[in-house]
């Protein structure tokens, strides 16, 4: 249980250091409000179609985005593969029925989204994503309650796994599949009274505080980097509708 | 059971959208005039996030993890514990590239918003009965019936050409079976909670009405509908579909009890309504059996 959950963690993880890989480039250097609508346009265009070429050509246009904002192919590409193998996989026996260019294109437009929202993940930082959705008008609590969540993960799962070794420590003999439930269960029961009282705690902190969320939003910039990328997407969508 | 971009058609990505952003601004309404310490709500999304990374063995050396929508509910209150799920779907669409961003609203609705609310209900239907019991059917049925409207998304969905007849029935069983374990999990944990600090799970007590109980009825009744509905579309399963194609028969070593779902020599729509009935008492059984074994 304890090696299994390690090693999902840890994969799992290590897209948090993600920025740390791309840290300057093209998309980057883009205001987050005018990127993820950019973006998210180039998703609905991808997904609205199953002309093969329209969908190439949003794939190679994101390829190109991710190349100039230093974000590596291969790292990319391991990104990416394993959902679109395992869509490739579902829509395979439809190839008897549709033809086998239907897989193909819904294949490459569940991988070109994937690319797109990878590209936004890679390159944004999730405070950056915060103060989006603000100025998105998005409701505080939601907003707050999401940058609570983001910021405490580390903390959480460290917490967890603080009690899965000193179970773990404390075990003599292999248990047996009714034993790791009936433990497990402890585990979680005692995991979440105790991120009970951290959130109770944090409550009264915030209210000695003052209790009042005020959050931080960047001002809105719409310079060279925003124009060139507003072009790109549109000569894209221009490019996409010609096809 | 995150849909990524690509399987929704747009209208019916929309519609989600739509339906999630009422039911969580209704929410976070609620959570706003009841003044709920919704703190907690961000601080238990964490939770569960990092509960969802614990493999749990399964014999055949495979594992399962544990989603938490029920749980969410029972620990927080419907309103907070719909914020909670919210903010994990969130986290894991805007971070970690899990489930589409066209699809958010619709994963949010099946795991954030059905997960939670039915969960919750069933809960505090049955808590006075047995808790662990009540944990169990809560994440049980909360899971399943967010994996059908999975189901129905994906099925409805014209880019999908896999109908509602395949989808349904294929999310829907499918997760039944994996819901057993996000049942046991969530019953455990509720257990382990209300032999600790009951005071927890009691200050959420809500009066569950008649309503609950007939609103699960109509969907015990309403069921059959989908078989009617396959009828009339002339649905047949895809694999037989190839084997027609391809011009191959079956022969199974073993037609099993109830071959396709029917008793020989009883009417096949009285005989599928009956096998339908059977498979879910067997389900129910095996379900009471595990859930005794792990509480003793």
């Amino acid at each position: 249980m304890i090696e299994k959950t390690i090693k999902t963690a840890t994969e799992y993880f290590q897209n948090f250091f993600s920025y740390d890989y791309h840290p300057k480039g093209f998309l980057q250097s883009v205001d987050t409000r005018v990127k993820l609508v950019g973006m998210i346009v180039l998703i609905v265009a991808s997904v609205t179609t199953f002309n093969l070429g329209k969908i190439l050509a949003i794939l190679f246009s994101s390829l190109i985005i991710s190349k100039l904002s230093n974000v590596s192919f291969r790292d990319l590409v391991s990104r990416v593969w394993l959902f679109t193998l395992f869509t490739f996989l579902i829509v395979l026996p439809l190839a008897f029925v549709e033809g086998f260019e239907y897989v193909l294109a819904f294949t490459l437009r569940v991988l070109t989204a994937i690319v797109l929202l990878q590209l936004i993940v890679l390159t944004t930082p999730f405070n950056e994503l915060l103060y989006a959705m603000r100025s998105f008008k998005i409701p505080e609590v939601l907003v707050f309650s999401l940058g609570l969540t983001y910021r405490y993960i580390h903390l959480m799962f460290s917490e967890l796994l603080r009690i899965l070794i000193a179970m773990e420590s404390r075990r003599i003999k292999k248990m047996r599949y009714r034993e790791i439930w009936k433990e497990g269960g402890k585990i979680l029961g005692s995991f979440f009274l105790r991120v009970y009282e951290k959130g109770e705690n944090v409550q009264r902190a915030m209210s000695l505080r003052g209790d009042r969320i005020k959050f931080y939003s960047k001002p809105f910039k719409f310079g060279i980097e925003e124009a060139l990328f507003t072009l790109l997407v549109v000569f894209v969508l221009v490019w996409w509708s010609s096809l | 059971m995150h849909i990524p971009d690509g399987y929704l058609d747009m209208n019916i990505a929309g519609l989600f959208y739509i339906l999630t952003a009422i039911v969580l601004g209704y929410s976070i309404y609620r959570v706003r005039r009841e003044k709920v310490n919704w703190t907690l709500a961000g601080i238990t999304a964490s939770a569960i996030f990092a509960a969802q990374m614990l493999n749990w063995p399964i014999p055949g050396g495979t594992s399962a993890h544990f989603v938490g929508g029920a749980l969410a509910g029972i620990l927080l209150g419907p309103y907070a514990g719909c914020i909670a799920m919210a903010c994990v779907l969130i986290v894991q669409c805007l971070v970690f590239a899990d489930g589409g961003i066209t699809a958010l609203g619709a994963n949010i609705w099946n795991m954030g918003i059905v997960d939670v609310f039915v969960g919750y209900y069933i809960y505090k239907a049955l808590e006075r009965r047995n808790r662990f019991l009540a944990g169990f059917l809560a994440g049980w049925i909360g899971i399943t019936l967010g994996a059908i409207f999975a189901g129905l998304e994906i099925g409805l969905s014209s880019y999908f050409h896999y109908s509602v007849a395949v989808t349904v029935p294929t999310m829907g069983i499918w997760h039944a079976l994996l819901g057993i374990v996000e049942g046991v999990i969530t019953g455990s944990i509720v257990n382990y909670i209300s032999t600790t600090r009951p005071d927890l799970l009691e200050a959420k007590e809500v009066r569950v009405g008649k309503a609950v109980w007939i609103a699960l009825a109509v969907l015990i009744a309403l069921s059959p509908v989908f078989a009617y509905l396959a009828e009339l579309v002339n649905y047949s399963e895809p694999l037989e579909n190839v084997a027609k194609h391809l011009g191959v028969s079956e022969h199974p070593l073993w037609e099993g009890i109830l071959p396709d779902y029917t008793i020989p020599g009883v009417n096949p729509y009285v005989g599928t309504l009956i096998s339908g009935a059977i498979g879910v008492i067997v389900v129910l059984a095996i379900a009471t059996v595990i859930t005794r074994a792990v509480a003793r």
